[in-house]
């Protein structure tokens, strides 16, 4: 399309063009750099790592005298141990699971539901025997706890006040609730709630960016 | 890790910079005060908004220039003439070849579209490459490329006109239609 007399005046013209563009004056040049060093933009970005090392410092110094390095480090050593027990107990898919000594001569192990089943609460504790003066008239059902230990003495008539057959049981309940209750509950929970910690770092944090965007809309 | 990105500051080394935003701002405004004084502008808003610029969206020339652009659109929009008398109407007695050439030059750029003087201003006077220009124009780079051909091909043809204008002028007058104009 074009032809080479063109093309050859089109490139002399661009040689033209960049040979005698204006070119700037030394004073000008002289005088931009030196507008160019004196502002202070190098000082703030000196200043900003140094706060944030110094805040820094300070988090970790608080952190210390909590008392959170040595949880942290504890955490870390259990769950450290707990991922050694899990790696070394977990079975590869691959081979057998060679039984035990006392599962080939016993069979296997049934394993309790964990966790195990409430027990439950007995229909009514009998009224304490002490507010009866009166010796019990002896009874056939009742006594049947009491009576055949008769040869016993005392343990046969402590049978008999709580009534035979139901006392038993109600140790039981006792026992059960009781063991509910420790599960359940658990340790008093003792450390910080991290709920105040945290929710006062994500208000610091959405302040500060919030106060850069407005300082820089500002600077626009 | 900052080892491998560019520099942030983009005002690192200003010499090269300055050069092409003084280049760029005097094919458009012309040589002379002005554009040194636009150009001052230029770099006193870069050091304002300095903090703003993203090394990975484009070289500092190209941030620069993109300021310029606005301060000289700013510095157009002030002038009270649209067309700046450049025309320096050099004494044919004692011309100089290169003299002439640069003024010749000079006027034909003032006569173009501003367009036009714009994208020649940033591809000869500020060295960026079409790709650059297409982005700070967001038009493709072969679109740029169009644009570049079609403004040299209009430079080229003032800068004809304007040399067989010159040859007219500085051409003395012909004995013979003085003696014509004599006798009649």
């Amino acid at each position: 399309m074009f032809s080479r007399r063109h093309t050859t005046q089109q490139t002399d013209l661009e040689r033209r063009l960049r040979s005698e563009r204006p070119e700037a004056p030394s004073e000008l040049l002289a005088a931009v750099a030196a507008r160019i060093r004196d502002v202070s933009e190098p000082r703030r970005s000196r200043i900003r790592p140094v706060l944030a090392l110094a805040t820094l410092g300070v988090v970790v110094v608080v952190f210390a005298s909590l008392g959170g390095i040595g949880y942290a480090s504890s955490a870390a050593r259990q769950a450290a141990r707990k991922l050694e027990t899990v790696v070394q107990s977990k079975p590869s898919s691959h081979e057998a699971t060679p039984l035990s000594a006392g599962q080939q001569q016993y069979g296997p192990v049934p394993v309790p539901p964990y966790p195990p089943p409430k027990p439950t609460p007995p229909p009514s504790p009998t009224p304490p025997p002490s507010t009866n003066p009166t010796p019990p008239p002896p009874s056939n059902g009742g006594g049947g706890g009491g009576t055949p230990g008769g040869g016993g003495g005392t343990e046969g008539q402590g049978h008999g006040q709580t009534g035979g057959g139901q006392s038993p049981g109600s140790v039981t309940g006792v026992a059960g609730q009781g063991a509910g209750q420790t599960q359940g509950s658990g340790l008093p929970f003792t450390g910080l709630s991290l709920l105040l910690p945290v929710g006062l770092a994500i208000l610091l944090v959405g302040g500060g960016i919030l106060l850069r965007r407005r300082a820089r809309d500002l600077s626009d | 890790m900052s080892l491998f990105r560019p520099s942030r500051d983009p005002l690192a080394d200003p010499t090269p910079l300055v050069r092409r935003v003084y280049s760029y701002v005097a094919y458009r405004l012309g040589d002379g005060p002005d554009a040194e004084d636009v150009t001052g502008e230029v770099f006193e808003r870069a050091l304002r908004y300095r903090s703003n610029f993203d090394p990975a969206k484009g070289e500092p020339a190209s941030w620069l220039l993109g300021i310029a652009r606005r301060c000289v659109d700013s510095a157009l929009a002030q002038r009270v003439d649209t067309v700046p008398d450049v025309r320096e109407q050099p004494d044919p007695a004692d011309l100089e070849g290169e003299t002439v050439a640069r003024v010749g030059l000079a006027e034909s750029l003032a006569r173009l579209p501003e367009r036009d003087r714009d994208m020649i201003a940033l591809r000869y006077g500020a060295d960026l490459t079409a790709a650059q220009i297409a982005a700070l124009f967001e038009m493709s780079t072969n679109a740029v490329e169009v644009a570049l051909h079609r403004a040299l091909a209009r430079l080229r043809s003032l800068l004809e006109n304007e040399s067989s204008e010159e040859a007219v002028r500085v051409r003395p007058p012909s004995p013979v239609s003085d003696v014509e104009a004599g006798t009649t």
